[in-house]
């Protein structure tokens, strides 16, 4: 009875049939890659179905990638569109920042470079009468800030604190009417006294009318007022002209822009005078 | 057909298939056995005409120089595609059985020598033509077989008749 049935179901009969024949004439023959025969016919069937599924699945995945998951790209871009903004309104931030660190960066090597003690402070307010010119500083008595202490910024001379308060100091700018600092040519160490003009420029006096100063010179602080350091940059000769007696009359552009500083160094050690700093170049 | 019909028609053409080309030359271009599956396949459906060439096909590739079961495949398909195609249609015409054998003839040519080509180099020497010409011979010898089979069955029946008549 099975024998029957068998016979009425002649495809499966054929499928096993088949597989029987070729089973045998894989275990008696080898491919050129030593594998038996249908093995290797396995193993190709299997790779191209596998190949198969792969092209198809990669089509699939393409035609998603490429339309259908565009559906979320108008959302994509209004997301991108404000983390773009954001991004730059950090990046402005980032930049003051960085122009402070720059600023910072640049008084902390004045500071390591200065043969003096100093503390940092910001200038907080500016005030300016009538040939009187001072700047307000966030240091006072409370930070170890003194009067007569001297200014000091990346570019040379600003002052000298003139009135220390609790927390605030005013500072008297190089430029004010009453300021005076003990001066020096670099280039001929001719010696002077460069005072306030009450404008942005300065004037050195009590220069010889022998001394050898030239347009462009570099004045630097002498340190023989005792209140500045000596060799710090005052400003460069802008003009030099002979004066109604034996000094000549000198006008030097100062070589600190106040309204572009915005912090400055106090110098808080007691300042020397340099031993050569009395030298004259005069013959 | 009967199975014990179908085994000893096979074992008859198995027997024919080892001794007849030793008699005459041409008769080695005929394939006995192949006749033999298609005739049981015809008779008795396409799963008796696996089962016959699968097992025919077996017993004379062992007998053969060749590989085990490259003939026995051709058969066992070249026997179902017989059965399922008698299956369908009317076979009584001796052209229809001709196509019929015609047809098991070159699938089972195709077959071997296609497994031929994979497996050895033989496939190269095997002459299209003269596999034709087997295989219409086969054909030829298959219907043949058919009609002197019908003739017997037919002589048969009349000489049953009439031994029966004066009953």
């Amino acid at each position: 009875m099975a024998r029957v049935e068998l016979l009425q179901r002649p495809l499966p009969l054929l499928g096993a049939a088949v597989l029987l024949h070729l089973s045998l004439i894989s275990a008696q023959v080898t491919t050129s890659s030593g594998l038996p025969l249908l093995q290797a016919v396995a193993f190709g069937a299997v790779a191209e179905m596998q190949r198969l599924v792969m092209a198809s699945g990669s089509v699939v995945v393409d035609a998603w990638r490429g339309y259908v998951a565009l559906r979320g790209a108008h959302q994509d871009n209004e997301r991108l569109r404000t983390e773009v903004q954001q991004l730059e309104l950090r990046l402005q931030e980032e930049r003051a920042l960085a122009q402070q660190a720059a600023e910072l960066r640049r008084l902390l090597e004045l500071k390591t470079a200065a043969p003096v003690e100093t503390t940092a402070a910001d200038i907080i307010g500016a005030s300016g009468t009538s040939g009187y010119r001072a700047i307000l500083i966030n240091k006072g008595r409370q930070d170890g800030i003194d009067a007569d202490m001297a200014i000091l910024s990346p570019t040379g001379v600003v002052g000298r604190v003139a009135q220390p308060g609790l927390h605030t100091s005013k500072v008297q700018l190089l430029t004010d009417r009453t300021a005076a600092i003990g001066a020096v040519i670099e280039r001929s160490r001719a010696q002077g006294v460069v005072v306030g003009g009450g404008v942005q420029v300065l004037q050195m006096q009590y220069v010889s009318g022998l001394a050898d100063v030239r347009e462009g010179d570099v004045v630097v602080s002498s340190g023989i007022d005792g209140v500045y350091p000596p060799g710090f940059v005052i400003g460069s000769v802008e003009l030099v002209d002979r004066g109604p007696v034996s000094y000549r009359e000198i006008r030097i552009r100062p070589a600190v822009d106040v309204t572009q500083v915005g912090q400055v160094l106090v110098v808080t050690s007691p300042t020397r005078a340099p031993s050569e700093s009395t030298g004259s170049t005069e013959p | 057909m009967t199975p014990t019909r179908a085994t000893v028609l096979l074992v008859l053409a198995v027997a024919a298939q080892r001794t007849l080309p030793r008699l005459a030359l041409w008769l080695s271009g005929l394939d006995f056995v192949l006749m033999a599956v298609v005739a049981v396949a015809l008779r008795s459906g396409p799963g008796a005409g696996v089962v016959a060439g699968t097992v025919a096909g077996l017993v004379q590739d062992a007998f053969g120089t060749g590989l085990l079961g490259i003939g026995a495949l051709g058969k066992t398909v070249a026997g179902f595609a017989a059965g399922a195609v008698a299956g369908q249609f009317m076979l009584g015409s001796p052209l229809a059985q001709l196509a019929i054998y015609l047809g098991a003839s070159l699938i089972h040519g195709l077959i071997v020598a296609v497994f031929l080509g994979l497996t050895t180099d033989a496939a190269s020497s095997v002459s299209v033509t003269l596999a034709v010409a087997e295989a219409l011979g086969t054909a030829a010898a298959g219907v043949t077989c058919e009609q002197v089979a019908e003739w017997w069955r037919l002589t048969r029946l009349r000489r049953a008749r009439q031994k029966g008549l004066p009953d």
